[in-house]
């Protein structure tokens, strides 16, 4: 299934012309994946779980792949990549669920590319067999918690003070959940 | 701060006359740790997040303590470990904030073993200066989650069919959280 996995292409031409081609990441990507954190800005980078401003910690995505553990898809436009878009998927007793989590380049929000990504993630987790994904999405992140809502995502509950800015500032985080029905008895 | 954690000991008796000791894991406890988890039952093996079988594994557990990571806490009774405690820290944004999990010997519990294992856990995530801790149990586990209302943590949130048993039936679990007074800065 991994392997059928690997070989997934989507090329989409959005409404404003732009032609997006969602694909997963792959081992010669690194260049490209360190530019795309590169040039992040500080308050984006202050949202990942990881340190997406270390060459060492982001070179090791690409060289660390596994499909099996984090499935990793990229939005490519005239050979850059401008997103990347991840399903960490769980093992034991959660291993029906799969973590989502997504960064898009500031010039190509609201422009649907997100939720290309996201869709892609949505039919992985489906041809795998998971029976639910889970965002993890800050409250301020309005636009965000949204373009999920639009994808089936609902929001099952609210972490309170769960999120920690860098000035020490906290705030809530909604657990935002899409239920994958139609593959039950997979596991 | 970190002295104050690695040097943490407190011994309880309990109103059983059990005396339980509740100290920071060490390097010379891997054979007691081993022994400890021979005692999980299949059923105990389902709700453990790694696969504590694997002894290479747990092993390192006790070789390899970070406590910036994971702070692990044993009890013990008898120069037996009989149970362990452990606090997940959270990093850059979760900094604040540590997940809690408790495994105590079949043979231990309802004794109050678990209760003075996450006294312990408690104290150190206020020596550490943590904003809350929170756990996960499983809805098919009343006992855990009675253990936890019981130290004072209460109930934020139902994961809904978030935990596959080994036949893949589904339970919910709960998203319990202990907030606690902030002591120090960050």
């Amino acid at each position: 299934m991994l392997d059928q996995l690997a070989t997934y292409r989507r090329l989409v031409t959005l409404n404003d012309g732009l032609r997006v081609l969602i694909r997963p990441l792959t081992k010669t990507d690194k260049e490209q994946l360190l530019k795309l954190f590169a040039d992040a800005p500080q308050e984006d980078l202050d949202y990942f779980r990881s340190d997406a401003s270390d060459p060492k910690i982001v070179a090791s995505w690409c060289d660390e792949l596994d499909y099996a553990k984090v499935f990793p898809l990229v939005a490519v436009v005239n050979d850059q990549i401008i997103g990347d878009a991840t399903l960490h998927i769980g093992t034991g007793y959660s291993r029906h669920v799969g973590w989502v989590r997504l960064y898009l380049d500031h010039e190509y929000r609201r422009r649907g590319v997100g939720g290309l990504m996201l869709s892609g993630l949505i039919d992985i987790a489906r041809k795998i067999g998971l029976q639910q994904l889970v965002a993890e999405v800050v409250m301020n992140q309005v636009q965000v918690i949204k373009a999920f809502q639009n994808l089936g995502f609902k929001q099952e509950f609210v972490f309170r003070d769960y999120f920690m800015t860098p000035q020490g500032e906290t705030l809530d985080v909604a657990l935002l959940i899409l239920r994958i029905v139609e593959n039950p008895t997979t596991f | 701060m970190e002295n104050n954690i690695t040097s943490y000991r407190k011994m309880t008796t309990l109103p059983n006359g059990l005396h339980v000791t509740v100290r920071l894991l060490n390097p010379t406890d891997r054979d007691g740790l081993l022994a400890l988890f021979t005692c999980a039952t299949k059923d105990d093996l389902q709700y453990f997040r790694d696969d504590v079988t694997n002894r290479e594994l747990v092993s390192s557990w006790a070789e390899r303590v970070d406590i910036h990571r994971v702070i692990p806490l044993v009890a013990e009774v008898g120069g037996r470990l009989v149970g362990q405690g452990t606090l997940h820290r959270g990093r850059g944004y979760n900094r604040h904030v540590a997940e809690v999990r408790v495994f105590v010997c079949r043979e231990f519990r309802g004794r109050g073993v678990g209760t003075a294992l996450i006294q312990g856990i408690i104290d150190v995530a206020k020596l550490i200066g943590l904003h809350h801790i929170f756990s996960l149990p499983v809805s098919s586990k009343p006992q855990d989650i009675r253990a936890f209302e019981g130290m004072g943590f209460r109930t934020e949130g139902i994961l809904h069919d978030r935990f596959m048993d080994a036949e893949g039936n589904t339970y919910d679990m709960l998203e319990m959280s202990l907030h606690l007074r902030r002591e120090s800065g960050f």
